[in-house]
């Protein structure tokens, strides 16, 4: 019998108890002589057991998922449409931001009780006055307080006393003034419209007259918003680039506005299911004429295929997002970008609708500003409206690249390096979910900093997100010039972020000897990556062929060619996976029994039934007799060595895993150690279990 | 549905594909998502208010945050999102108390001790009043351990998932608080 304090006698009782395994009886029956202890613990365990809340009913949790799913068809709504004013106002209706506006209002009513004139010169305070947002919180409040059927026209009020600040700005003010106060405008519109959406949603309950009493508002006032606007384009030919924006976006809010009988969004998602998303996007479509040099009079840059009839762009309908783009007819044009809003552009004169409620797989490459040629593919309406299913942006100004490697959407240019390619994600129901556009590229890495890298024209975010997830790179070690595949997705404002990078050659010899990875430190003061052993310095296109020999971080300094990672920073050592070296490499170097297998050394942060987790990667175990060799018994906190496969997913596999930084040529796997039934206690535990 | 991949993989298959689907802003997904794992949170976050009704605008808000944070969550497994809302409530639970400053002063008649004796006499915890009351003694964590052990008989390894600690750390916490409740509740025998 081996000893057990009162610490591990009770934790064990309760435990065995809570998860009714042991009764009272068995309890004391093990342990006679802690009976009064036992007995206490185990009589509390029922009393924190016996007095939890009850849960949820039927009708609270249907309340719930009404309200939820309310405030996601606004936030998707409003993601899409570059929503600017920002959480403020982007989460009406949520108790968040009721509270905020709480507090925003309690604060103004503070103000207002010690001054008095304050709320008065708040609400007459202009744009560049300090309680101009004050003001917009009033207004905010104003709107939150009516009824949901007002509410669109009360944001169309809220819009119009934009455009009212916006033409009576003075000449000279300051640039963000009327930035900002177009941002407002947006946010009010599209909440607005957003309102509207609800409201046509079916679970709403909203009746179907005053439905179109709201929508009736919103569209008149819109309208007349847009005739102000295409006034002060003409006659002040101020803030040309915010009014053509506010322009495109009162067109485009136009044709969301949703019909009657109301179709719900997610419908319209569902069935707009378009091939056309493939259209012009594969390297291998058809070759555009080049354009570009369109007029302001209506027509479009240049147009390749079968397009719709040329047509006053602007839609007097209002049309509702139609659900067969698959049967319109397929075009790509080429032209100059001449106004940008938030869902839509306009290319040499001609509307091009870039909206991924429309097109949920649109896909975005670059950041097309006004000026920037582009072009698109995509479906032409019977307006002549143009929905984009890809945009490509290209680069304004000399190629940073050292080499040539932008390369237009439909126009091949051989290249010693692979050219940068814009392929949608495979699998055309995954890319077409709402909110999943994504993107996919390949190319030379010609920048790269911590957060950002530059391949070929794109810049793509590397940052981590909120929840820390840091973008996997596989493949190799991710230093300017060495080529890579991109995946990742397209938020709002056309950023793009990487989630996945798959460094599929490393640099050439000679190239860019001065940048190296963000991590990655530099030994011998030359941090030119070394090709593998075997390589005669030619970039190797395939992704599982070694890319180049990397030290273990137990023993940097033995390896002068390589990059070494920063001794001192070990997660930075050990985080990138690095392709082992072949069986004749120096001692060092950690061998690996087939030439595609990757290790990697570090922390175990997480374990699953079927996963490990270290240095923020996902490595899979495999069960059975083929899959993953275990040597170690793991546990959270516990260093291994994880030698692993990466799949044409991008999965990695996990073929052993070992304790400790290998050492050895290969490791020596031991048999799986059986899980005990009890594996939550001790080994102590478990003995006396079994002696018992 | 089980969430806990206790009732059989195909279920917790779908549940992934569900989680999945939901990361895209997929309006079913969502509204599933939140059948499943509303009233856990609901439970979780009432036993540690012992308050209905915030507890619905708690639970709101949590799915609210979720929504907005979704995007980036990267699905690999059911506990996983488990953990991952549980976080956000955690917090969103923290979040309210800075905001209320609802913190209740120990009860100066409260002594509590390394060790009670024998002849001592145990009170039973009556209500859930009753159980607020004494939970406010305990750490903030430790009444997380207890709520989530008690009120959701989640395992250690799920809570431990959720507090990003170790299991034995987990256990301790949860010994810790069992022994101060147990010392709270204890009233010496009268002279």
């Amino acid at each position: 019998m081996t000893y057990r304090s009162l610490q591990d006698i009770v934790v064990l009782c309760v435990d065995r108890y809570v998860e009714r395994r042991w009764t009272l009886r068995d309890c004391l029956d093990r342990y006679p002589e802690h009976a009064f202890e036992i007995t206490e613990m185990l009589s509390l365990c029922d009393d924190l057991s016996a007095h939890a809340p009850e849960p949820m009913n039927r009708q609270e949790l249907a309340m719930g998922e009404q309200e939820l799913i309310a405030e996601l068809d606004r936030y998707v709504a409003a993601r899409w449409r570059g929503f600017s004013l920002g959480s403020l106002l982007m989460g009406l209706g949520t108790a968040a931001v009721k509270s905020r506006i709480a507090v925003a209002a309690s604060a103004l009513m503070v103000l207002i009780l010690a001054g008095g004139s304050v709320s008065l010169a708040a609400t007459l305070s202009g744009p560049e006055s300090v309680l101009y947002d004050y003001k917009l919180v009033l207004e905010q409040v104003q709107v939150e307080l009516a009824p949901e059927a007002e509410k669109p026209r009360l944001y169309m009020q809220m819009a119009e006393r934009r455009l009212d600040e916006l033409e009576n700005l003075a000449e000279g003010a300051a640039p963000e003034v009327s930035r900002k106060i177009s941002r407002n405008y947006d946010a009010f519109v599209s909440s607005g419209l957003a309102t509207l959406q609800d409201l046509s949603s079916a679970n709403m309950g909203v009746a179907v007259p005053v439905f179109a009493a709201s929508r009736r508002d919103y569209l008149e006032e819109l309208e007349n918003h847009r005739d102000r606007l295409e006034t002060f384009a003409k006659e002040k030919r101020a803030y040309t680039e915010e009014v053509q924006g506010l322009i495109v976006l009162a067109g485009a809010s136009l044709e969301s506005v949703p019909t009657e009988p109301p179709e719900p969004i997610a419908q319209t998602i569902v069935t707009a299911t378009p091939a056309p998303v493939q259209v012009g996007i594969a390297p291998d479509a058809g070759e555009s004429t080049d354009g570009g040099a369109g007029g302001s009079d209506g027509s479009a840059g240049t147009v390749s295929t079968d397009t719709a009839p040329e047509g006053d762009p602007t839609p007097t309908a209002a049309p509702s997002p139609t659900p067969d783009l698959l049967a319109l007819p397929q075009t790509e044009i080429h032209g100059t970008v001449t106004a940008l809003g938030t869902t839509a552009l306009i290319v040499d004169g001609r509307r091009v609708i870039a909206d991924t409620r429309l097109v949920p797989g649109l896909i975005v490459i670059g950041s097309p500003v006004v000026g920037s040629t582009v072009t698109v593919a995509g479906v032409v309406r019977d307006d002549g409206t143009v929905v984009a299913t890809a945009i490509r942006a290209e680069v304004v100004g000399p190629t940073p690249s050292p080499t040539p490697t932008q390369t237009p959407v439909n126009t091949p240019t051989p290249t010693e390096t692979p050219p940068q390619t814009m392929t949608p994600t495979p699998g055309p129901v995954e890319s077409l979910e709402p909110g999943g556009a994504r993107f996919a590229t390949e190319g030379l890495v010609v920048e790269l900093s911590p957060d950002e890298m530059v391949v070929g024209d794109l810049t793509i975010s590397l940052e981590a997100g909120e929840d820390g997830e840091p973008v996997l790179i596989t493949g190799g070690e991710l230093v300017v010039g060495a080529t890579v595949q991109v995946e990742g997705q397209v938020l709002a404002g056309n950023v793009l972020v990487a989630t996945t990078v798959v460094v599929v050659a490393p640099p050439a010899e000679g190239g860019e000897p001065e940048e190296t990875a963000p991590d990655g430190g530099d030994a011998d003061g030359g941090a030119t990556p070394t090709p593998t052993a075997e390589s005669d310095g030619t970039p190797a296109p395939d992704p599982t062929s070694e890319a180049d020999t990397s030290p273990t971080p137990a023993e940097p300094d033995e390896v002068t060619a390589t990059p070494t990672p920063d001794p001192e920073d070990e997660t930075a050592a050990i985080a990138t996976p690095t392709t082992t070296g072949t069986p004749d490499a120096d001692a060092t170097l950690t061998p690996a029994a087939e030439s595609d297998l990757t290790t990697i050394t570090g922390e175990v942060e997480e374990i699953g039934e079927d996963f490990i987790q270290i240095a923020g990667q996902i490595f899979q175990i495999v069960a059975g007799d083929d899959g993953t060799l275990m040597g170690v018994t793991l546990e959270l906190g516990d260093v291994v060595t994880v030698r692993f496969e990466v799949q044409a997913d991008g999965t990695l596999v996990a073929i052993s895993i070992v304790e400790g930084a290998e050492s050895g040529p290969t490791p020596t796997p031991t048999p799986t150690p059986t899980d005990p039934p009890e594996a939550e206690g001790t080994s102590e535990e478990t003995g006396d279990e079994a002696s018992g | 549905m089980g969430i806990s991949g206790e009732s059989g993989k195909s279920q917790s298959d779908d549940l992934d594909e569900i989680i999945r689907s939901a990361t895209r802003l997929d309006r079913d997904a969502f509204g599933q998502v939140y059948r499943e794992f509303a009233p856990r949170i609901h439970r979780f976050v009432a036993y540690r208010t012992n308050n209905r009704v915030l507890a619905d605008d708690l639970t709101n808000q949590i799915f609210m945050q979720a929504l907005r944070a979704i995007g980036r969550y990267q699905h690999r497994s059911v506990p996983e999102f488990t953990a991952w809302i549980f976080r956000i409530a955690r917090n969103a639970i923290a979040d309210h108390w800075r905001r209320n400053r609802e913190h209740v002063s120990l009860d100066p008649d409260v002594h509590l001790k390394d060790h009670v004796d024998d002849g001592a006499d145990f009170r039973r915890i009556e209500n859930a009043d009753m159980l607020a009351e004494v939970l406010v003694h305990l750490t903030p964590e430790q009444a997380e351990v207890i709520a989530m052990r008690f009120s959701q008989g989640m395992s250690h390894a799920q809570i431990a998932a959720i507090l990003d600690k170790k299991e034995p750390a987990v256990r301790a916490l949860q010994f810790r608080a069992l022994t101060t409740l147990r010392s709270l509740l204890t009233r010496e025998p009268a002279e």
